[in-house]
Order: structure tokens, then sequence, then C-alpha cells
């Protein structure tokens, strides 16, 4: 059997074929795929939490040092008042208040240096 | 290709706008999947490795949408893509299965024979057989020109290649399958 092939007379004819609804689907998977990603409130908020905790972090330092800075004001305070009237009711006082022996011991310390 | 080219220009301009891209893009993945599915189909066999491609194609040119200028045509562009995804699958294909273009070419045909989506009738099948002989830039070459019938100034874009080689270059892809069909008649 001959199969002359002829290039003027012969009109091209696609030989392929595709499943079914295939170029419909592909075009929804494609659109799916490149969709702008939708962005939670919670992926939104989150710069906002990380300022809030920064705050928070930098807030918390300030206020330990404060502390510290208001308890050696305490125990100066406290040592002055025992040197100047050194009588029972100052140190019922003051140690009633909670001042520890240390505190006072240090600022004893601190003063002989 | 029967294109509608007014659309396409509109859907290109549509591009540069970020609120309208997506769409303008969807739009034409509906509007251009089929020519370049073919121009890929033509050159793997395959529909899946096809398949494979198509999408990579067009995930790609997604991807590289601000790089698209518009010096070309969106279409012009596409198949430039398309062309170079196949070229690069066929190179890789040929590393990793065989050496020899012979044999790349009956890996081809193996998958040709594969393929539950071939509906060719016996001299299709020759003509696949015929093709495939011909080197892969060739194939392309002749698959765009007979097939799609696209004009040669199109192709030397999508191929990076003058006018007068591709020319020649589709003479002789008709010249050596005339010739194969007349050695085995």
């Amino acid at each position: 059997m001959k199969h002359n092939f002829d290039f003027e007379n012969c009109s091209p004819t696609n030989p392929f074929s595709t499943p079914e609804g295939y170029f419909e689907k592909f075009a929804r998977k494609i659109e799916a795929a490149t969709a702008p990603k939708q962005i939670s409130l919670a992926q939104r908020s989150r710069p906002y939490w990380y300022a809030a905790a920064a705050v928070a972090l930098v807030l918390s330092i300030g206020a330990f040092f404060f502390q510290d800075y208001r308890n050696d004001a305490i125990i100066k305070e406290q040592a002055k008042e025992l040197a100047s009237n050194p009588d029972e009711d100052a140190i019922k006082r003051i140690l009633e208040e909670e001042t520890s022996e240390a505190m006072i011991i240090d600022y004893i310390l601190a003063d002989a240096e | 290709m029967n294109i509608n080219r007014q659309e396409l220009d509109r859907l290109t301009l549509e591009l540069k706008d970020e609120t309208l891209r997506h769409k303008a893009f969807s739009r034409i993945v509906e509007m251009l999947s089929k020519p370049i599915y073919w121009h890929i189909r033509k050159m793997v066999l395959s529909h899946a490795d096809a398949d494979d491609l198509l999408q990579n194609t067009f995930m790609k040119a997604w991807q590289a949408i601000d790089s698209f200028r518009g010096d070309s045509q969106i279409h012009t562009w596409l198949y430039k893509i398309a062309s170079n995804e196949t070229l690069t699958f066929l190179a890789q294909q040929r590393i990793k299965n065989i050496s020899t273009s012979l044999e790349m070419e009956e890996l081809l045909l193996n998958n040709l024979k594969a393929d539950s989506y071939f509906d060719g009738d016996e001299l299709q099948r020759r003509l696949q057989e015929a093709i495939l002989t011909l080197p892969e830039k060739q194939r392309l070459v002749f698959n765009m020109r007979y097939y799609d019938n696209i004009p040669y100034e199109e192709m030397a874009t999508i191929c990076n290649n003058s006018v007068g080689a591709l020319k020649a270059s589709y003479h002789h892809a008709v010249k050596k399958i005339e010739a194969i069909f007349k050695t085995e008649d």
C-alpha cells in the first residue's frame, strides 16, 4: 500500500487529542495557582503584635531598673533616719516596713567606704 | 492561529495594572492554552509531558510578568517560553535516558504509541515518525509552519532566528520528509 505524502495537496490535520474538558480544567488550575493570596486578620495584625511586645519589653526593663533605684532611695532614707535617731521605735518601724537586714548592712558598708 | 488580537492587546495593557492583572492573565490562559498546548504536544508527543510543560510555561510567565515589557506580542512571548521549556525538557530527557538522537527518536515514538490520546490514521502516524527524524529545532520550525501556519516574522521572534534561516530550515524539513516517504514507498 502506497502512502505518498503530498505537501501541496494534503491539508495539515492535528492527529492528537486530549482528555475530555482538559483545557477548561487547566484554565481553572492556573487561575487558582496564580490567585492573590488572602491575608488573614491574624497575619495582617502580626506587625502590631510585634510592636506591642517590644513596647511591653521596654516598659518591663524600665520598671525593673526604676524599682531598683527606688529601693536604694528607701534604704538610704531609712539608714539616715536610723543614724540620726537610733531609738527602738525607729528600728521597729523600719523592721515593720520589711527592710531587710542585708539592705541595711549594705548601706552601712557602702557608707563606711 | 485564530486569536482575537484586539482582546489580547487590551489584556496585555491590563497586565500592567495590579488590580486587573490576575483576571487578565486568567483570560489569556483561556485564550492561549490551546494553541500553546498543541505547539508543545507536537514536540513531546505524550499528553502527560505536554500537560506538565504547559503548566510550567504559564507559571513561569506569571512569575516573570513584570519583565514582560510588551516589546513583542503576549502570545509570541508565551510561545517563546513554551519553546524554551520544551527544548530544555527534551535535552534533559536525552541526558537522562539516552545518548544518541536515534534512541531519543525511539523513546518519543514509544511515547506516541503508548499515548491513548493519538487519533491519527496510518498516514499521520507515519508523518509523525518522519517528523521525528528531524533535529529538534527544525521540528519546532516545521510544526509551527506546517500545522499552525505561524508567519515567519513571528517565528523569527520566537526562535531568535532570521526569517531567511527559518524559510531554509522549513524547506529542508519538507524535502527530508518527502524523501522519507519516497524511500518507504
